[in-house]
Parts: C-alpha cells; sequence; structure tokens
C-alpha cells in the first residue's frame, strides 16, 4: 500500500495555523480573566471564624500538655451551651450557612466563568471546525486501532484511512488539552490559559463547587471537642 | 547560616545578593549587615537585581528604619512608590518610616487607613501594638493585642509577646495563660515549656509548682542539656518537699527527683569544665550545686 502524501500547503495554511490559533486564544483568555475577575475579598468573619475552628482542633489535638484547669478554661469558652463561641456560631443565622446561589454577586461570578470557558470552547471550536473541516493533517508516528478513529478523525469519515492520521478538528483538540506545560512556560504557573484544567476542576467536583457549609463545619468541631476527653500527659 | 560576623563589604555581588536572600527566606534581623551589604555592594548596580529588586528594596528599607538611617530608607520608599503608586504595602513602608523617625500620630492615621482598606491582614494591627509598645504605652498595649487577638486567635507570635507583656506587668495567671497558647501551637518546643515552668513556678501554690516541675521534665525530655530546666527541677521538687500537704511517699519521690538532676547538673559542669582547668571555682560551683540538695 503507498503510502498517503500530504500537500504541503496543508502545514503551513491548516497545521501550523491552528496551533497558533489555539495558543493565541489560550494567552487571551489569561489576560481577560485577569482584566474581568476580581479578587475574591476574604470577610474578615470567615478569618475569625477559620482561626477558632483552627483552634478548637489544636485544644483537641494538644490539649493534653495543658493541665485541667487551663485545658477546661479554653474548652468552656468554646463548647459552653450558652456563650460558647463554637455553639453560637452553630446555630448562627445569617451569616453561616452556604451561599445564595441568587446573590448577584456570585452570579456575576459564575457569569464570567462561564463566558470564559464557553465562548473559546464553542465559539472558537466551531469556528476552527468550519474554517479547516476535512483536512488530514499530520500522523502519529505509531500505529493504532479502528477504534481510535472518531477520536483522532472528527470531520473525516473514511473507512479506508489508517487510524494513525489525525484529522483538523481533531488536531485543534489535541493543541486543546495538551498545549499546558507550553503556557506554564510562557505564562507562569498560575495561569487560566488552559481551558483542559478548568474542565478537570469541574469534574472533581460534582456538586458544582458548592464551598464547604461553614455551619456544617462548627458542628462537626463542637461534637468533636464536646466528646473530648482530657488527661494531663505529664501527671 | 553564618554565625561570625564577616565584612560584607567586599564580597561580591553574587554573594551578597544570596546573603540578602537567604536573610529575607529566614526573617533574620541583620539590619545592620543587611545595610552595609546594599551600599557597599549591591546598590553599585540595582537595576542588575531585575525581579528582586523590590523585595530587597523593602528588605533594605526596613533594616534602614531599623538602623534608624532614614535617608536610606526615604530613598527606598521612593523608588518603591514609583514602580507601585498606591501600594498599601509601600504605605505600610512609610508608615513605619514615620514610626521610626516618631511621627506616631502620622504613622498611626495610615495604619488606620490600611486596617480600613483589608480589615483580614493581622500586620497592620500588629505594627501599631508595635508602636504602642514602642512609644512605653504597655498597658494600652495589652489592650491594643487583646483585641488583635480577639479576632486571630491563633497567632502565636501575639501570644507570645502578650505573655512577655503581662510578665512585665507581674500578671502572672495571664502570662500563663498567654503562654498556654503558645504552647497549644508548637507542643514540643522546650523553651516554651520552660518558660511556663518559670511562670508557674513564680506563681507559686502547691500545684501551680508540680505543674511546673512537669513542665520542666518535659522541657528537658526535648533538651537533655538544658541546665535551666535542670535547676529548675531541683527548684520546685525543693519547693514541693518543703509544703506542708505532701504525702511521705511523695515527698520521696521529690527528692530522688531532685537528687537525680542535680547529679545531672554536677555531670555536666564536670564535662563543661574539667576540675583540672580551675580547681577553685570547680569547688565552689559543686559547693553551690551540693548546698541546693535537701536532705
Amino acid at each position: 500500500m503507498t503510502d498517503l502524501l500530504l500537500d504541503p500547503s496543508i502545514r503551513t495554511w491548516v497545521f501550523l495555523p491552528i496551533v497558533i490559533i489555539t495558543f493565541m486564544i489560550g494567552v487571551a483568555r489569561h489576560y481577560v480573566s485577569l482584566i474581568i475577575t476580581n479578587k475574591k475579598r476574604t470577610k474578615l468573619e470567615g478569618v475569625i471564624d477559620a482561626a477558632y475552628l483552627l483552634r478548637s482542633r489544636l485544644l483537641r489535638e494538644n490539649g493534653r500538655i495543658l493541665p485541667k484547669n487551663s485545658y477546661w478554661m479554653r474548652k468552656n469558652s468554646l463548647v459552653n451551651d450558652e456563650h460558647g463561641y463554637l455553639s453560637v456560631a452553630m446555630n448562627r443565622a445569617g451569616r453561616g450557612g452556604a451561599p445564595n446561589p441568587m446573590d448577584p454577586e456570585t452570579l456575576t461570578e459564575m457569569l464570567k466563568g462561564n463566558i470564559l470557558n464557553m465562548v473559546p470552547m464553542i465559539f472558537v471550536g466551531g469556528w476552527i471546525n468550519w474554517t479547516f473541516s476535512g483536512f488530514v493533517t499530520t500522523r502519529v508516528p505509531f500505529p493504532l486501532t479502528l477504534r481510535f478513529k472518531p477520536m483522532l478523525q472528527r470531520g473525516i469519515d473514511l473507512v479506508s484511512l489508517d487510524a494513525a492520521w489525525v484529522s483538523s478538528a481533531s488536531w485543534y483538540f489535541l493543541c486543546v488539552f495538551g498545549l499546558r506545560s507550553i503556557y506554564t512556560l510562557v505564562l507562569g504557573e498560575e495561569n487560566v490559559a488552559d481551558q483542559s484544567k478548568m474542565m478537570e476542576d469541574q469534574m472533581a467536583s460534582p456538586a458544582g463547587m458548592a464551598p464547604p457549609d461553614p455551619k456544617a463545619a462548627f458542628k462537626n468541631e463542637w461534637e468533636a471537642l464536646s466528646m473530648h476527653s482530657h488527661h494531663f500527659a505529664f501527671n | 547560616m553564618v554565625a561570625d560576623r564577616r565584612d560584607w563589604t567586599t564580597v561580591s555581588f553574587e554573594e551578597g545578593r544570596e546573603a540578602l536572600k537567604e536573610w529575607r527566606e529566614e526573617h533574620a534581623r541583620r539590619s545592620e549587615e543587611v545595610v552595609e551589604l546594599w551600599e557597599h555592594v549591591l546598590s553599585r548596580s540595582p537595576s542588575s537585581l531585575a525581579d528582586e529588586l523590590c523585595t530587597v528594596y523593602e528588605q533594605v528599607c526596613i533594616a534602614a528604619l531599623d538602623c534608624s538611617r532614614t535617608d536610606l530608607a526615604h530613598e527606598c520608599i521612593n523608588a518603591l512608590h514609583k514602580r507601585f503608586p498606591g501600594s498599601s504595602r509601600v504605605l505600610r513602608l512609610q508608615a513605619m518610616f514615620y514610626e521610626a523617625r516618631g511621627q506616631w500620630k502620622t504613622a498611626d492615621d495610615i495604619y488606620e487607613k490600611l486596617i480600613t482598606a483589608d480589615e483580614t491582614n493581622p500586620a497592620y494591627r500588629k505594627r501599631r501594638v508595635a508602636m504602642l509598645l514602642g512609644q512605653g504605652k504597655r498597658l494600652e498595649g495589652i489592650k491594643a493585642l487583646v483585641e488583635h487577638l480577639e479576632s486571630f486567635i491563633t497567632d502565636s507570635e501575639a501570644w507570645l509577646q502578650l505573655s512577655e507583656l503581662y510578665l512585665a506587668e507581674s500578671d502572672y495567671a495571664r502570662a500563663a495563660h498567654a503562654m498556654e497558647e503558645v504552647l497549644l501551637t508548637a507542643p514540643t518546643n522546650s523553651i516554651y515549656l520552660r518558660r511556663l515552668a518559670d511562670i508557674r513556678y513564680t506563681q507559686g501554690g502547691q500545684e501551680n509548682v508540680e505543674v511546673a516541675r512537669a513542665y520542666y521534665e518535659q522541657a528537658l525530655k526535648f533538651s537533655p542539656v538544658d541546665l535551666r530546666a535542670l535547676y529548675g527541677i531541683v527548684l520546685s521538687c525543693n519547693t514541693l518537699v518543703a509544703t506542708a500537704r505532701v504525702t511521705p511517699d511523695k515527698k520521696r519521690e521529690y527528692m530522688t527527683a531532685a537528687a537525680a538532676a542535680l547529679a545531672r547538673i554536677q555531670e555536666r559542669y564536670e564535662s563543661v569544665e574539667p576540675e583540672a582547668a580551675n580547681p577553685e571555682e570547680h569547688s565552689n560551683i559543686m559547693e553551690a550545686v551540693r548546698g541546693m540538695e535537701i536532705h
């Protein structure tokens, strides 16, 4: 069987442009996101709550180095029924509880994230598919089984074509997922250019990235500390 | 870490840069050396520091304020201000500059502004406390520090400072409380353990001295060469033996513990300074140590 020979202008006008466009769009995404996302402002209450949770945990872990009096004083200040910090925080309404999804601030954040995510994915992907459709662009240097055909040869339905050949649409997707290390090289570690990372993040939290409920954290900590028994370690 | 004092005026550029970086990372307070290094070595070509330049400026600025070289600090702040106009980090340096010149009111106003702008940053509040202490207003400093700790309850640096302040006020119970907080975050630190034991011992009373002894023992476990902890054991055991409400069993236990500690103290003196070196002083020390024993 004679080998397929590709027109050199496919390399110049299809193969390379796809790489460059994908890369440029990633870089543009990075800078656009720098402009439109504002820094998350932490609230003082959040910091205080975190500090109290940490202290309660420390008390459980290292409480045995304190004499009885000191331990109970601290424990009482945290889990006392009436004004212990944890007990109060546990039953606190309002600022505790999961953030309201209808809150306009959260909504805009979500919208921004979606725009950054979806626009390149749908429009650029679609545009590339439309402009560069139907080209066989390159070949992977190893033989592949037929099952790889739909992955590597999107947009070309040729039964007789060897599975190692890659179509232009598939090449675009390979670039999207494969440019991560190059972005790291160009933009530094903390870049948002990489779409694949964002997708992984979304996969990782199927619940839709709901931040942990502070009330539940307080309740857990309250229970743990209430159950904790104390022995002075150095007696 | 280099313990000896080198002549930093003659080192090479690269070496100086490395040294500054090292100190910056371990938060070493070697202000005079930093200023020296900057003036003699690095300031010759600041631009070759490239990305590091701004952090170096910040470091040199703080060091210069430490040595009351306000001229140099002013230079650094100006350079940084040009690069980052309106940055709160530069503003903080500016406030520290006023602090160093004793213009407390101006500095305090700046910190006030910074705290309202970013209330979650503990550094500004701590600077305010430091400022009050710098003016010698200890009680107000304690008040401000307690207020700071209400929000940042796990800040062990602040607890340590609070403990020291209470000690200066001879409020041993509160000092002990603050020290216990420090210890909660670093339960194996023998210096903190010993400090708490010292406070407990000073508080007095059978219960406190018993706890003090326990802490001294623990401190000794983590740092077996701690002579001070050994002395602490001897002293607290002696105190306990003299207390009225102690069972004979306990009494015996304390006496053996004290004797064991004394033996270790003697051993340590022998190893550090053998008898032959200075017989008279040696016998004096041994005499004093043996004098602590209770029969």
